[in-house]
């Protein structure tokens, strides 16, 4: 017998009965369980809970009116001026392209992956989340995922009609995200909701461990 | 990791002697516990969120192989390859193989429990190949060829100083009067080192938090951010992970996150949270070419077959070490294995064996503070009493209950039984009216002495007392 038989051949003896749960499971076609979860929506306002708990996070965020102010946005927090210039690389999403990046004083820029040199990285997201302040971004061609992880600074951009309440509402919706193609998730889908950090040196929070050390997070309207 | 479990009582003495140790550990009580509380008033639903968290879990791992085999099916459908791993032995040879597939040179891995448990690293070293752990705890710790002691915070047992000198001993080709005065300087230096490990690795392991049967998806949990890095520089993503991390769908993952970052670190959320779906695909552009997804039993699907099932429920959180008096005094090291305080007292007799396991259940106070904070609700001082039991009805069989025989068979013997008496009679007689040592007595004589005896048994002093008595 193989290990995958025989594994599964022990699990099927332990013959645990399914017990009944306070979470009622409904069947899909995939054969998996949902549950019907308690999502508790926030009674207060979700954008004021979302500006809240960003700033808990320690992520500075800015709003815009539209699409073409990011730029702007981004040089102002990165603090990018011309005593302090900085390689910026944005990812190639189609709200960030045609934009006058150079007129908001980023001079240097490119799009695509993540190259040795580049201080600060731009993505977009695909949700917010109001009760954790996080973000959710999803790996795709117009989504490189070393963004989130190779720069110092972190940008992302945000529209405004793409926040949820809570974790449980944006991880259902994640099913809906599915690559045709394969019929699967894209590779990577990832909730930020800080900047990288480490309590290991005697237990005192230290921000840019391996990943970006300042992350940011400009709204902008739907344009 | 080799299991030294059976020191736990020399350890533990010698680690509430242990100052720096001390101090370490009075710092989880602002730290974790203080951030614990505060994120759990900031969440009017935690209970719900808990209850919520039990029923998944426990209703999980009752339908298991169901769970499993849709987990399989929909990772093999993402281009997952799965692997299934009876021992860790089984696990490591399938992770050497694949790192010799790729012709690997070197190798990054992220925090890994499984891969502790399993003694991947020490296996891969064997076989000539350069491993580098990026959590920096777990950095810290092999550099000092030392273990983790907390599931959460791995290197919890380290003063800064500790932590710089072991920067300067080890990285000893960078300037040895550098400024590494602060925690952030020392992370500094770490940062740099570890991002060329990063760029230049073949083979990045991570372990997995969660498996999501709905979407065939490992979620991988770090605050540093080096999970993520390991999943996506490197040329192939290999996860190690265990059959109990199986979770139905994405709702039910989103209540156990919540309750993972709460309870662990008193984060409303951990700083990356990602779900790892197969290797990239055509169009994107960055992943690994190849996603490696290792199950590993080592021992879980005899559990799920016993009276301690519900230590599989377990999410890996760290919140009962954080509350346990024996934990917070002894520390992680003296448990002696991968899993301290009290989940490790209540698995690793599960996971190893009760005969070198059984100091850790009696390492607890049953005061029940564990069972309070943990999210899934495990009734971990049931789970302890439990192997309490079985070690007690364990050691009866063995010289208690040969001694117990004995004595029954020469007391149904009376003559044989009263030569006995008198011989230990007389053997206990003395001048001094007592004994400072008796053999076989330690445990009364440490304490007290022991009543020197007549000279006689009770019975002998009757009959001559008798016979005195009668006229002649
Ligand atoms: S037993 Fe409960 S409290 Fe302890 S680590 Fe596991 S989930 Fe957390």
């Amino acid at each position: 017998m193989n290990s995958r038989a025989a594994i599964l051949n022990r699990i099927a003896k332990a013959g645990r009965e399914p017990t009944t749960s306070v979470i009622a499971p409904q069947s899909d076609q995939s054969g998996c369980t949902h549950a019907t979860l308690d999502t508790h929506t926030p009674d207060t306002d979700l954008w004021q809970r979302f500006t809240q708990r960003l700033k808990d996070n320690g992520i500075t965020s800015r709003q815009c009116r539209d699409a073409a102010e990011i730029p702007t946005c981004v040089a102002d927090l990165a603090n990018i001026t011309t005593s302090n210039p900085q390689r910026v690389c944005i990812a190639p999403h189609a709200m960030f392209q045609d934009r006058d990046w150079n007129t908001a004083g980023v001079s240097e820029m490119h799009y695509g992956s993540w190259k040795t040199g580049d201080g600060v990285a731009v993505s977009h997201a695909r949700l917010g989340i109001a009760d954790s302040g996080s973000l959710v971004l999803a790996s795709g061609e117009d989504s490189p995922t070393g963004l989130a992880f190779l720069p110092e600074i972190h940008i992302i951009a945000l529209q405004r009609n793409s926040l949820v309440a809570t974790l449980t509402d944006a991880m259902v919706r994640f099913a809906e995200w599915k690559n045709m193609k394969r019929n699967s998730l894209p590779r990577a889908i990832n909730i930020v909701s800080g900047a990288s950090r480490t309590a290991d040196i005697a237990g005192k929070i230290v921000h840019g461990a391996h990943g970006p050390r300042k992350l940011c997070v400009v709204i902008y309207d739907n344009a | 990791m080799h299991p030294e479990t059976h020191h736990f009582s020399e350890r533990s003495k010698r680690a509430a002697q242990d100052k720096d140790l001390q101090d370490a550990l009075e710092g989880l009580a602002t730290g974790f516990v203080a951030r614990r509380k505060d994120a759990i008033a900031d969440c009017a639903h935690f209970e719900a969120l808990r209850n919520q968290g039990r029923d998944i879990r426990t209703r999980t791992c009752a339908d298991l192989e169901r769970h499993l085999l849709s987990f399989e099916a929909k990772a093999e459908q993402a281009g997952s390859r799965i692997h299934w791993a009876e021992t860790g032995d089984d696990a490591c040879a399938i992770v050497e193989k694949i790192c010799r597939d790729a012709e690997a040179q070197s190798i990054v891995k992220g925090k890994s429990m499984v891969s502790e448990e399993i003694g991947l690293n020490a296996h891969l070293e064997a076989s000539g190949y350069a491993v580098v752990e990026t959590d920096l705890g777990e950095y810290l710790l092999q550099l000092r060829g030392e273990t983790p002691s907390h599931i959460i915070a791995p290197a919890i047992h380290l003063s800064e100083h500790q932590a710089r000198a072991t920067f300067l001993k080890s990285h000893d080709t960078l300037n040895p009067k550098r400024d590494l005065g602060t925690p952030e300087t020392i992370v500094g230096e770490a940062r740099a080192l570890m991002r060329d490990k990063f760029l230049n690795a073949d083979v990045g392991i991570t372990g997995a938090n969660f498996l999501i049967a709905e979407t065939g998806s490992a979620v991988v949990v770090t605050n540093e951010g080096n999970g993520d890095l390991s999943a996506t520089l490197p040329k192939v993503h290999i996860i190690v992970t265990s059959l109990d991390k199986v979770v139905p769908t994405l709702g039910e993952t989103s209540i156990l996150l919540q309750l993972l970052a709460r309870s662990a670190t008193g984060q409303a959320m951990t700083a990356y949270t990602t779900l790892f779906t197969g290797p990239r695909h055509s169009t994107d552009l960055d992943g690994p070419d190849a996603c490696h997804i290792i199950i590993v039993d080592n021992g879980r699907s005899d559990i799920l077959a016993s009276d301690a099932a519900e230590v599989l429920n377990c999410i890996r959180c760290g919140a009962c070490l954080n509350h346990c008096p024996i934990y917070t005094t002894v520390g992680g090291h003296s448990y002696g294995w991968v899993y301290p305080g009290p989940i490790g007292a209540a698995l690793n007799p599960a996971l190893l064996d009760l005969a070198s396991t059984r100091d850790l259940p009696d390492a607890s106070t049953l005061c029940g503070r564990c069972e309070e904070v943990c999210p899934v609700k495990i009734p971990l001082p049931k789970l302890l009493r439990q192997w309490r039991a079985k070690d007690y009805a364990r050691r009866q069989t063995s010289r208690k209950k040969l001694a117990i025989m004995a004595w029954a068979w020469m007391a149904k013997r009376p003559t044989l039984y009263a030569l006995w008496a008198s011989v230990i009679a007389r053997a206990l007689k003395s001048r001094h009216g007592a004994h400072h040592t008796v053999p076989l007595a330690k445990g009364w004589t440490t304490h007290r002495d022991f009543p020197a005896s007549e000279g006689q048994t009770f019975q002998a002093q009757w009959r001559r007392a008798k016979k005195k008595a009668r006229p002649s």
